[in-house]
């Protein structure tokens, strides 16, 4: 089995880019040219749209009307983003540690144990909050 | 009180019109909406997926009704998009999928607590088992690939439970159809439910075909594979208990009255102004399709609209926790399987020959419901809220105090 940064640097098949496709290219080129866009101006009409729904828009989310001081909300609010960024991120290692029992390591990459230790780390910190 | 679908008349057809600035409005706040609002935003858009389903079929067989059906199945459209569009970009799909499953549990217990026909009841009653499993499942993926807990969308209301194991639900299609409800004979109510849950569980089906292959992990491709195989028998259940002898226009304005019945048990349940007069005005247009549905069918057929709408409804879908019916249903009916039209008792019957060797196939090399929720127990939190069930199965011995940079 090959690692997966050797295959990601091998000459394939890979179809993406028109480089490979010079008639389709050229053919494409030809088309824009025949028929314009129907409407004027230019990338400023999102940027309206933008500034007019995020207006019209509430907050993503609010902290629940618990029993806290207002003036702790805020604290409370960047605990429960970190603690759910520790939790994902305890999750992502997970994932990382089955990667690298299916490909195996590259030398001056993480070991097996290490990523082991951060994982548990990451449990550690979303305990912690 | 009530609705008098055939005495509200709503808004004439030539009235119902959009700007798509009024298509898509600000969307509800994914954490700061009750989960119920959610809940009817997922439903009323499979309600109108499914109307536009049934009259795309209506117009390829029944070129004499394709203009109206024309008409009215764009304004359905426009309908679906205004409602479905309130689904906020923040709500990754998986959230959504929680949602689905909530749906699909909350509206099936509300449809089979107040069911008049007892086998259409029971029938609600085991596909709501089946649902209440695939919550559990999608419950577990999303706390052992995200880290995150489903309580969150599902706000409490709705237990996080096995129920009949996702594994066990795998039936051959012939074991999945059921007896219909008789179309001279049946309670409106009844037909109004068969297509409020056909139509939930077909919206379901899609999304889980769409969303399935965007996920990077295989366990959860694996998860919405099957599950979307379940919901395709659903459908076929569901379905099966709508009368086949209904004509097209009797179909249609029974569709219509669906409609219509549902917007209208949101209304009397939205508790979010803004949210509500949205339902107020598709009730209204609804009436209006019910209204040029029932014209056609009296041209058409020459029969009387009250010979199919019947009467006054007094009791719209429930929008509370059926916490209780709920695990009522579970503690009774977990064992029940299919034999045919037939629902039997696992423990006490064989199911089918097809069935067992169709199911042993399927689960011959994985099982991934099994899998993705193995020794899997909800808890606030999820399982990484405490040291003992959140560790990794090789971390004995391993240095977790210090070192880490987040």
């Amino acid at each position: 089995m090959k690692s997966q940064l050797e295959t990601s640097t091998t000459s394939g098949t890979n179809h993406t880019g028109l480089a490979p496709h010079g008639d389709a290219l050229a053919r494409m080129i030809e088309g824009a040219s025949e028929f314009p866009p129907t409407s004027s101006g230019g990338p400023a009409g999102i940027a309206e749209v933008r500034i007019d729904h995020a207006r019209m828009g509430a907050p993503h989310a609010t902290m629940p009307g618990a029993a806290v001081t207002p003036a702790r909300l805020p604290l409370l609010d960047r605990l429960g983003t970190r603690m759910q960024f520790e939790r994902t991120g305890t999750r992502l290692y997970d994932a990382l540690i089955s990667k690298l029992d299916a490909y195996g390591g590259f030398d001056g990459g993480p070991s097996r144990q290490e990523l082991l230790e951060i994982r548990e780390q990451e449990l550690g910190h979303a305990l912690l909050t | 009180m009530g609705l008098d679908l055939l005495m509200d008349r709503g808004t004439p057809i030539e009235r119902q019109r959009f700007t798509w600035k009024e298509l898509v409005q600000p969307p509800i706040g994914k954490l700061d909406a009750d989960a119920f609002t959610r809940v009817r935003v997922i439903l009323m858009n499979g309600l109108e997926a499914d109307a536009s389903r049934f009259m795309h079929a209506a117009a390829r067989l029944y070129p004499a009704l394709q203009r109206p059906l024309a008409v009215i199945r764009r304004i359905e459209q426009h309908q679906q998009t205004l409602v479905n569009w309130l689904l906020p970009a923040d709500q990754t799909p998986l959230e959504t999928t929680i949602g689905y499953e909530q749906t699909a549990i909350e509206v099936t217990a509300s449809v089979a607590a107040s069911e008049p026909d007892p086998y259409m009841a029971a029938v609600f009653r085991f596909g709501l088992l089946e649902d209440f499993d695939h919550l559990y499942r999608f419950s577990a993926l999303m706390d052992r690939l995200e880290g995150k807990d489903a309580a969150a969308i599902l706000q409490g209301y709705t237990d996080i439970l096995p129920g009949r194991p996702t594994a066990v639900e795998h039936r051959h299609p012939l074991d999945d159809l059921r007896e219909p409800y008789d179309r001279d004979r049946a309670d409106l109510l009844s037909k109004l439910h068969a297509l409020t849950i056909t139509a939930g569980e077909n919206q379901t089906r899609d999304f889980y075909m769409t969303i399935g292959p965007q996920f990077p992990d295989p366990t959860a491709r694996l998860l919405y594979a099957e599950i979307a195989s379940i919901e395709e028998q659903h459908v076929t259940q569901y379905e099966s208990l709508i009368d086949p002898g209904e004509s097209v226009l009797e179909k249609w304005l029974l569709h219509e009255a669906t409609e219509a019945y549902n917007y209208w048990s949101c209304v009397e349940h939205e508790d979010d102004a803004r949210i509500r007069k949205i339902w107020e005005r598709m009730l209204d247009y609804e009436l209006g399709h019910v209204q040029a549905v029932a014209r056609l069918f009296e041209d058409h057929e020459r029969r009387d609209a009250r010979e199919v709408i019947t009467g006054r409804l007094r009791q719209p879908i429930t929008y509370v926790s059926h916490r209780e019916f709920v695990r009522g249903v579970l503690r009774a009916e977990v064992n029940l399987g299919a034999d045919g039209v037939h629902l039997i008792d696992r423990t006490r019957d064989h199911e089918p020959e097809r069935t067992r060797r169709y199911r042993s196939e399927l689960n011959r090399d994985v099982q991934p419901s099994n899998v993705v929720a193995a020794g899997w127990v909800w808890q606030p939190g999820g399982e990484l809220a405490s040291r003992e069930t959140g560790k990794h199965p090789d971390s004995n011995g391993v240095k977790s105090s210090q070192g880490g940079k987040s």
